[in-house]
Protein backbone atom coordinates (compact mmCIF):
# COMPACT_ATOMS: atom_id res chain seq x y z
CA UNK A 1 0.00 0.00 0.00
CA UNK A 2 2.76 2.35 0.99
CA UNK A 3 4.51 1.29 -2.09
CA UNK A 4 1.58 2.33 -4.11
CA UNK A 5 1.59 5.77 -2.69
CA UNK A 6 5.28 6.13 -3.19
CA UNK A 7 5.05 4.93 -6.68
CA UNK A 8 2.37 7.42 -7.40
CA UNK A 9 4.44 10.24 -6.13
CA UNK A 10 7.48 9.13 -7.98
CA UNK A 11 5.60 8.74 -11.15
CA UNK A 12 4.18 12.18 -10.95
CA UNK A 13 7.54 13.77 -10.62
CA UNK A 14 9.49 11.52 -12.86
CA UNK A 15 6.93 11.01 -15.47
CA UNK A 16 8.80 12.05 -18.44
CA UNK A 17 7.24 14.97 -20.02
CA UNK A 18 7.57 17.27 -22.90
CA UNK A 19 8.01 20.79 -21.79
CA UNK A 20 6.65 23.40 -24.07
CA UNK A 21 5.82 27.03 -23.91
CA UNK A 22 2.11 27.60 -23.57
CA UNK A 23 1.11 30.44 -25.91
CA UNK A 24 -1.84 31.30 -23.72
CA UNK A 25 0.14 31.42 -20.50
CA UNK A 26 0.37 34.72 -18.71
CA UNK A 27 3.56 36.15 -17.25
CA UNK A 28 5.64 33.69 -19.18
CA UNK A 29 4.26 30.67 -17.35
CA UNK A 30 5.06 27.49 -19.13
CA UNK A 31 3.19 24.25 -19.38
CA UNK A 32 5.04 20.99 -19.09
CA UNK A 33 3.56 17.58 -19.78
CA UNK A 34 5.53 15.09 -17.77
CA UNK A 35 5.64 11.37 -18.12
CA UNK A 36 8.13 8.92 -16.84
CA UNK A 37 9.06 6.09 -14.57
CA UNK A 38 10.58 6.15 -11.12
CA UNK A 39 12.32 3.22 -9.49
CA UNK A 40 12.64 3.49 -5.74
CA UNK A 41 14.12 1.41 -2.99
CA UNK A 42 13.61 1.49 0.76
CA UNK A 43 16.13 3.45 2.78
CA UNK A 44 14.39 3.41 6.16
CA UNK A 45 11.24 2.08 7.76
CA UNK A 46 9.95 3.89 10.81
CA UNK A 47 6.63 2.73 12.20
CA UNK A 48 4.06 3.16 9.46
CA UNK A 49 6.34 5.49 7.47
CA UNK A 50 8.55 4.36 4.59
CA UNK A 51 11.47 6.43 3.30
CA UNK A 52 12.61 5.70 -0.23
CA UNK A 53 14.97 7.01 -2.86
CA UNK A 54 15.79 6.19 -6.43
CA UNK A 55 15.97 7.53 -9.94
CA UNK A 56 13.53 8.78 -12.52
CA UNK A 57 13.61 8.46 -16.25
CA UNK A 58 11.41 10.24 -18.72
CA UNK A 59 10.76 13.90 -19.29
CA UNK A 60 12.77 14.99 -16.27
CA UNK A 61 15.41 12.38 -15.53
CA UNK A 62 17.00 12.75 -12.14
CA UNK A 63 16.95 11.52 -8.58
CA UNK A 64 13.91 10.98 -6.38
CA UNK A 65 13.33 10.87 -2.64
CA UNK A 66 10.02 9.99 -1.04
CA UNK A 67 8.27 9.62 2.29
CA UNK A 68 5.16 7.45 2.44
CA UNK A 69 2.66 7.02 5.25
CA UNK A 70 1.06 3.60 4.97
CA UNK A 71 -2.55 2.92 5.81
CA UNK A 72 -4.98 0.10 5.25
CA UNK A 73 -6.93 1.60 2.40
CA UNK A 74 -4.48 4.15 1.06
CA UNK A 75 -0.96 5.43 1.17
CA UNK A 76 -0.16 9.11 1.26
CA UNK A 77 3.21 10.61 0.62
CA UNK A 78 5.50 13.35 -0.48
CA UNK A 79 7.91 12.85 -3.36
CA UNK A 80 10.65 15.18 -4.42
CA UNK A 81 12.16 15.02 -7.89
CA UNK A 82 15.53 16.58 -8.53
CA UNK A 83 16.09 16.64 -12.30
CA UNK A 84 19.69 16.49 -13.47
CA UNK A 85 18.85 19.65 -15.42
CA UNK A 86 18.32 21.62 -12.19
CA UNK A 87 15.60 22.68 -9.78
CA UNK A 88 13.27 20.37 -7.91
CA UNK A 89 9.61 19.45 -7.84
CA UNK A 90 7.76 18.25 -4.76
CA UNK A 91 4.60 16.25 -5.22
CA UNK A 92 2.01 14.99 -2.79
CA UNK A 93 0.42 11.69 -3.74
CA UNK A 94 -2.38 9.42 -2.64
CA UNK A 95 -2.20 5.82 -3.76
CA UNK A 96 -4.58 2.93 -3.46
CA UNK A 97 -3.40 -0.67 -3.40
CA UNK A 98 -5.17 -3.17 -5.60
CA UNK A 99 -4.09 -6.36 -3.88
CA UNK A 100 -2.21 -7.80 -0.93
CA UNK A 101 0.14 -9.92 -2.98
CA UNK A 102 3.89 -9.76 -2.49
CA UNK A 103 4.07 -7.71 -5.67
CA UNK A 104 1.07 -5.46 -5.33
CA UNK A 105 -0.29 -3.07 -7.91
CA UNK A 106 -1.42 0.39 -7.01
CA UNK A 107 -2.68 3.56 -8.62
CA UNK A 108 -3.53 7.04 -7.51
CA UNK A 109 -3.30 10.75 -8.07
CA UNK A 110 -0.69 13.37 -7.42
CA UNK A 111 -0.50 17.11 -7.01
CA UNK A 112 2.52 19.31 -7.62
CA UNK A 113 2.68 21.74 -4.72
CA UNK A 114 6.08 23.33 -4.72
CA UNK A 115 9.48 23.38 -6.28
CA UNK A 116 12.80 25.13 -6.36
CA UNK A 117 14.85 26.84 -9.04
CA UNK A 118 12.97 27.03 -12.32
CA UNK A 119 10.12 25.06 -10.72
CA UNK A 120 9.69 27.37 -7.72
CA UNK A 121 6.22 28.41 -8.89
CA UNK A 122 5.23 24.98 -10.18
CA UNK A 123 1.65 23.79 -9.83
CA UNK A 124 -0.03 20.82 -11.41
CA UNK A 125 -1.62 17.43 -11.08
CA UNK A 126 -1.47 13.98 -12.53
CA UNK A 127 -1.89 10.29 -11.97
CA UNK A 128 0.27 7.26 -11.50
CA UNK A 129 0.26 3.50 -11.33
CA UNK A 130 2.87 0.96 -10.45
CA UNK A 131 3.97 -2.00 -8.43
CA UNK A 132 5.44 -2.41 -4.99
CA UNK A 133 7.25 -5.36 -3.51
CA UNK A 134 5.84 -5.72 0.00
CA UNK A 135 8.84 -7.67 1.19
CA UNK A 136 11.57 -5.27 0.06
CA UNK A 137 9.43 -2.19 -0.58
CA UNK A 138 11.06 -1.70 -3.96
CA UNK A 139 8.65 0.39 -5.99
CA UNK A 140 8.27 1.11 -9.67
CA UNK A 141 5.94 3.92 -10.62
CA UNK A 142 4.75 5.18 -13.95
CA UNK A 143 3.38 8.68 -13.75
CA UNK A 144 2.07 11.43 -15.92
CA UNK A 145 1.31 14.98 -14.95
CA UNK A 146 0.76 18.44 -16.33
CA UNK A 147 2.44 21.31 -14.56
CA UNK A 148 2.74 25.03 -15.01
CA UNK A 149 5.81 26.83 -13.76
CA UNK B 1 -3.58 30.82 68.83
CA UNK B 2 -3.08 31.58 65.15
CA UNK B 3 -0.91 28.51 64.64
CA UNK B 4 -3.56 26.10 65.80
CA UNK B 5 -5.91 26.65 62.80
CA UNK B 6 -2.96 26.29 60.42
CA UNK B 7 -1.96 23.08 62.13
CA UNK B 8 -5.55 21.95 61.90
CA UNK B 9 -5.66 22.72 58.18
CA UNK B 10 -2.40 20.91 57.67
CA UNK B 11 -3.74 17.89 59.49
CA UNK B 12 -6.92 17.98 57.46
CA UNK B 13 -4.81 18.17 54.31
CA UNK B 14 -2.70 15.26 55.45
CA UNK B 15 -5.78 13.28 56.29
CA UNK B 16 -7.24 13.96 52.86
CA UNK B 17 -3.99 12.94 51.20
CA UNK B 18 -3.90 9.78 53.27
CA UNK B 19 -7.52 9.06 52.49
CA UNK B 20 -6.95 9.67 48.80
CA UNK B 21 -3.80 7.66 49.01
CA UNK B 22 -1.89 9.88 46.57
CA UNK B 23 -1.02 8.96 43.00
CA UNK B 24 0.14 5.46 43.90
CA UNK B 25 -3.17 4.67 45.50
CA UNK B 26 -5.01 6.10 42.53
CA UNK B 27 -3.02 3.84 40.21
CA UNK B 28 -3.73 0.84 42.42
CA UNK B 29 -7.42 1.75 42.46
CA UNK B 30 -7.43 1.97 38.67
CA UNK B 31 -5.75 -1.43 38.48
CA UNK B 32 -8.34 -2.91 40.83
CA UNK B 33 -11.09 -1.36 38.69
CA UNK B 34 -9.61 -2.96 35.58
CA UNK B 35 -9.58 -6.32 37.31
CA UNK B 36 -13.29 -5.94 37.93
CA UNK B 37 -13.96 -5.30 34.26
CA UNK B 38 -15.53 -8.30 32.49
CA UNK B 39 -13.33 -7.69 29.44
CA UNK B 40 -9.64 -7.03 29.88
CA UNK B 41 -7.04 -6.24 27.24
CA UNK B 42 -3.25 -6.24 27.66
CA UNK B 43 -0.73 -5.56 24.90
CA UNK B 44 3.04 -5.92 25.18
CA UNK B 45 5.99 -5.43 22.88
CA UNK B 46 9.14 -7.57 22.89
CA UNK B 47 11.20 -7.24 26.07
CA UNK B 48 14.08 -5.89 24.02
CA UNK B 49 11.95 -3.67 21.76
CA UNK B 50 13.34 -0.25 20.90
CA UNK B 51 11.66 2.79 19.38
CA UNK B 52 12.45 2.84 15.69
CA UNK B 53 13.00 -0.92 15.68
CA UNK B 54 10.79 -3.91 14.99
CA UNK B 55 8.83 -5.94 17.51
CA UNK B 56 6.18 -8.57 17.88
CA UNK B 57 2.90 -7.35 19.37
CA UNK B 58 1.59 -9.64 22.10
CA UNK B 59 -2.17 -9.28 22.62
CA UNK B 60 -3.99 -10.88 25.55
CA UNK B 61 -7.77 -10.65 25.72
CA UNK B 62 -9.59 -12.09 28.74
CA UNK B 63 -13.35 -12.32 29.19
CA UNK B 64 -14.93 -12.99 32.58
CA UNK B 65 -17.75 -15.26 31.45
CA UNK B 66 -19.47 -15.08 34.88
CA UNK B 67 -20.05 -11.38 34.31
CA UNK B 68 -20.93 -11.40 30.62
CA UNK B 69 -24.02 -12.37 28.70
CA UNK B 70 -24.31 -16.07 27.87
CA UNK B 71 -25.06 -15.16 24.27
CA UNK B 72 -22.25 -16.15 21.88
CA UNK B 73 -19.69 -13.63 20.75
CA UNK B 74 -20.37 -12.59 17.16
CA UNK B 75 -17.63 -10.05 16.39
CA UNK B 76 -14.31 -8.92 17.84
CA UNK B 77 -12.37 -5.85 16.76
CA UNK B 78 -8.88 -4.88 17.84
CA UNK B 79 -7.65 -1.37 17.08
CA UNK B 80 -3.97 -0.41 17.09
CA UNK B 81 -2.15 2.94 17.06
CA UNK B 82 -1.70 4.70 13.73
CA UNK B 83 2.06 4.89 14.19
CA UNK B 84 2.52 1.11 14.32
CA UNK B 85 3.80 -0.33 11.06
CA UNK B 86 1.27 -3.11 10.61
CA UNK B 87 0.83 -2.45 6.89
CA UNK B 88 4.52 -1.83 6.30
CA UNK B 89 5.55 -4.93 8.28
CA UNK B 90 5.80 -7.27 5.33
CA UNK B 91 3.52 -9.72 7.13
CA UNK B 92 0.92 -11.54 5.08
CA UNK B 93 2.72 -11.82 1.75
CA UNK B 94 0.48 -14.62 0.55
CA UNK B 95 -3.30 -14.66 0.35
CA UNK B 96 -5.35 -17.27 2.18
CA UNK B 97 -8.71 -17.88 0.57
CA UNK B 98 -11.31 -20.28 1.94
CA UNK B 99 -14.74 -21.11 0.57
CA UNK B 100 -17.45 -19.13 2.36
CA UNK B 101 -19.01 -22.39 3.53
CA UNK B 102 -15.93 -23.06 5.69
CA UNK B 103 -16.79 -20.09 7.90
CA UNK B 104 -20.10 -21.54 9.11
CA UNK B 105 -19.21 -25.10 9.98
CA UNK B 106 -16.92 -27.19 12.10
CA UNK B 107 -14.16 -28.60 9.93
CA UNK B 108 -13.73 -32.27 10.67
CA UNK B 109 -10.54 -32.66 8.71
CA UNK B 110 -8.29 -29.83 7.66
CA UNK B 111 -4.68 -29.66 6.52
CA UNK B 112 -2.12 -27.59 8.47
CA UNK B 113 -2.97 -23.86 8.38
CA UNK B 114 -6.24 -24.84 6.77
CA UNK B 115 -4.34 -25.45 3.55
CA UNK B 116 -3.02 -21.89 3.32
CA UNK B 117 0.54 -20.79 2.56
CA UNK B 118 2.86 -20.23 5.55
CA UNK B 119 3.64 -16.87 3.92
CA UNK B 120 0.10 -15.77 4.81
CA UNK B 121 0.66 -16.11 8.56
CA UNK B 122 0.50 -12.78 10.38
CA UNK B 123 0.18 -14.02 13.95
CA UNK B 124 -0.09 -17.10 16.12
CA UNK B 125 -1.50 -17.80 19.54
CA UNK B 126 -3.85 -19.77 21.73
CA UNK B 127 -7.46 -19.55 22.82
CA UNK B 128 -9.61 -20.97 25.59
CA UNK B 129 -13.32 -21.26 25.01
CA UNK B 130 -16.07 -22.56 27.24
CA UNK B 131 -18.29 -25.07 25.46
CA UNK B 132 -21.75 -24.94 27.07
CA UNK B 133 -23.65 -28.07 26.15
CA UNK B 134 -27.43 -27.91 26.07
CA UNK B 135 -27.33 -30.58 28.77
CA UNK B 136 -25.94 -27.92 31.10
CA UNK B 137 -22.40 -29.25 31.15
CA UNK B 138 -19.61 -26.69 30.65
CA UNK B 139 -16.28 -27.85 29.23
CA UNK B 140 -13.24 -25.67 28.48
CA UNK B 141 -11.69 -26.24 25.07
CA UNK B 142 -8.05 -25.33 24.38
CA UNK B 143 -7.01 -24.39 20.87
CA UNK B 144 -4.20 -22.91 18.85
CA UNK B 145 -5.01 -19.88 16.71
CA UNK B 146 -3.40 -18.68 13.50
CA UNK B 147 -4.11 -15.31 11.91
CA UNK B 148 -3.73 -15.38 8.12
CA UNK B 149 -3.97 -12.65 5.53
CA UNK B 150 -6.81 -12.96 3.06
CA UNK B 151 -7.71 -11.24 -0.17
CA UNK B 152 -7.64 -7.46 -0.50
CA UNK B 153 -10.96 -5.95 -1.51
CA UNK B 154 -12.66 -2.56 -1.28
CA UNK B 155 -9.91 -0.99 0.79
CA UNK B 156 -9.81 -3.78 3.33
CA UNK B 157 -7.27 -6.54 3.78
CA UNK B 158 -9.08 -9.82 4.32
CA UNK B 159 -8.22 -12.04 7.27
CA UNK B 160 -8.75 -15.70 8.01
CA UNK B 161 -8.57 -16.89 11.60
CA UNK B 162 -7.89 -20.59 11.77
CA UNK B 163 -8.70 -22.23 15.12
CA UNK B 164 -7.28 -25.68 15.69
CA UNK B 165 -8.89 -27.26 18.75
CA UNK B 166 -6.43 -29.28 20.82
CA UNK B 167 -8.40 -30.79 23.70
CA UNK B 168 -10.82 -32.21 24.58
CA UNK B 169 -12.90 -31.78 21.40
CA UNK B 170 -10.28 -30.94 18.77
CA UNK B 171 -12.73 -28.98 16.64
CA UNK B 172 -11.28 -26.98 13.75
CA UNK B 173 -12.95 -23.70 12.88
CA UNK B 174 -12.25 -20.92 10.40
CA UNK B 175 -13.47 -17.36 10.78
CA UNK B 176 -13.38 -14.50 8.27
CA UNK B 177 -12.34 -10.97 9.07
CA UNK B 178 -10.52 -7.96 7.72
CA UNK B 179 -8.18 -5.14 8.57
CA UNK B 180 -9.92 -1.82 8.13
CA UNK B 181 -9.36 1.86 8.84
CA UNK B 182 -10.16 3.01 12.37
CA UNK B 183 -10.76 6.50 13.77
CA UNK B 184 -7.83 8.32 15.38
CA UNK B 185 -5.79 7.73 17.46
CA UNK B 186 -6.04 4.30 15.92
CA UNK B 187 -4.55 3.54 12.54
CA UNK B 188 -6.54 0.43 11.81
CA UNK B 189 -8.55 -2.36 13.33
CA UNK B 190 -8.53 -6.11 12.92
CA UNK B 191 -12.12 -7.33 12.83
CA UNK B 192 -13.18 -10.97 13.02
CA UNK B 193 -16.72 -12.21 12.58
CA UNK B 194 -17.82 -15.28 14.55
CA UNK B 195 -21.12 -16.58 13.17
CA UNK B 196 -22.63 -19.55 15.00
CA UNK B 197 -22.01 -22.87 13.29
CA UNK B 198 -25.46 -24.26 12.35
CA UNK B 199 -24.34 -27.78 13.22
CA UNK B 200 -23.70 -26.67 16.82
CA UNK B 201 -26.76 -24.52 17.44
CA UNK B 202 -28.84 -27.32 18.99
CA UNK B 203 -25.89 -28.90 20.79
CA UNK B 204 -23.85 -26.19 22.44
CA UNK B 205 -22.77 -22.60 22.53
CA UNK B 206 -19.12 -21.65 22.48
CA UNK B 207 -17.99 -18.68 24.57
CA UNK B 208 -14.50 -17.25 24.13
CA UNK B 209 -12.79 -16.90 27.51
CA UNK B 210 -9.25 -16.01 26.53
CA UNK B 211 -7.38 -15.14 23.35
CA UNK B 212 -3.62 -14.77 23.30
CA UNK B 213 -2.34 -13.69 19.89
CA UNK B 214 1.16 -12.57 18.92
CA UNK B 215 1.29 -10.49 15.76
CA UNK B 216 4.61 -10.85 13.97
CA UNK B 217 5.60 -13.68 16.32
CA UNK B 218 9.23 -14.74 16.17
CA UNK B 219 8.14 -18.30 15.45
CA UNK B 220 6.68 -17.28 12.08
CA UNK B 221 8.66 -18.61 9.13
CA UNK B 222 8.22 -17.50 5.55
CA UNK B 223 9.71 -19.19 2.51
CA UNK B 224 11.17 -17.77 -0.67
CA UNK B 225 13.12 -19.05 -3.67
CA UNK B 226 16.79 -18.19 -3.78
CA UNK B 227 18.81 -19.63 -6.64
CA UNK B 228 16.21 -22.30 -7.11
CA UNK B 229 16.19 -23.35 -3.47
CA UNK B 230 13.40 -22.88 -0.98
CA UNK B 231 14.82 -20.82 1.88
CA UNK B 232 13.09 -20.01 5.19
CA UNK B 233 13.32 -16.59 6.78
CA UNK B 234 11.69 -14.71 9.62
CA UNK B 235 9.65 -11.77 8.35
CA UNK B 236 10.29 -8.35 9.78
CA UNK B 237 8.32 -7.65 12.88
CA UNK B 238 6.05 -4.67 13.29
CA UNK B 239 7.97 -1.41 13.03
CA UNK B 240 7.77 0.97 15.96
CA UNK B 241 7.94 4.73 15.34
CA UNK B 242 11.08 6.64 16.40
CA UNK B 243 9.13 8.53 19.07
CA UNK B 244 6.40 7.54 21.47
CA UNK B 245 2.85 8.88 21.05
CA UNK B 246 2.14 11.53 23.67
CA UNK B 247 -0.10 9.24 25.71
CA UNK B 248 1.62 5.95 24.96
CA UNK B 249 0.57 3.25 22.53
CA UNK B 250 -3.19 3.02 22.88
CA UNK B 251 -5.07 -0.16 21.92
CA UNK B 252 -8.76 -0.94 22.09
CA UNK B 253 -11.01 -3.92 21.62
CA UNK B 254 -14.72 -3.95 20.88
CA UNK B 255 -16.89 -7.01 20.94
CA UNK B 256 -20.47 -7.71 20.01
CA UNK B 257 -22.65 -10.57 21.25
CA UNK B 258 -25.58 -12.36 19.62
CA UNK B 259 -28.10 -10.67 21.95
CA UNK B 260 -26.91 -7.21 20.90
CA UNK B 261 -24.73 -6.63 23.96
CA UNK B 262 -21.52 -4.71 23.30
CA UNK B 263 -18.37 -4.52 25.38
CA UNK B 264 -15.07 -2.75 24.97
CA UNK B 265 -11.75 -2.41 26.74
CA UNK B 266 -8.71 -0.22 26.24
CA UNK B 267 -5.11 -0.44 27.29
CA UNK B 268 -2.05 1.74 26.96
CA UNK B 269 1.30 0.10 26.41
CA UNK B 270 4.31 1.84 27.85
CA UNK B 271 6.92 3.24 25.50
CA UNK B 272 9.99 1.10 24.90
CA UNK B 273 13.32 2.88 25.25
CA UNK B 274 14.80 4.68 22.28
CA UNK B 275 17.42 2.90 20.22
CA UNK B 276 20.96 3.58 21.38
Amino acid sequence: MAITALAVLAIGLLAGGVSSADPSAHAARRVLHLSGTARLHLTKKSGNVLYEKGTATGTLPGTVTARFVTGIAKVTGTVTFRPYSGGSLTVTAVGYPQSAATITRFNGSLAVRKGTGRFRHALGSGSFSGTANRKTWAITVHASAKITY
Amino acid sequence: MRRRPRTGLALVGLALLCAAGGPAAATAAAARHRHREPVRLAVRFDAGARLGGATAVDVLLRLDLRRLTRAPLTEVRFAYPSSLGIVSSGLGLATCTRPASDFVKVLIVAPPLGGCSPNAVMGTGTAIALVRLTTGQEIPEYATVTLLSGAYAQGRLGLVVYVDGQRPFGAKLAFAGDVRDAPRPYGGALAVRLPPAPSLVDLATISLAELHLVLGAHTIRYYERRRGRRVAYHPDGIALPPACPADGFRFRTWMRFADGTRRSATTVTACPPAAA
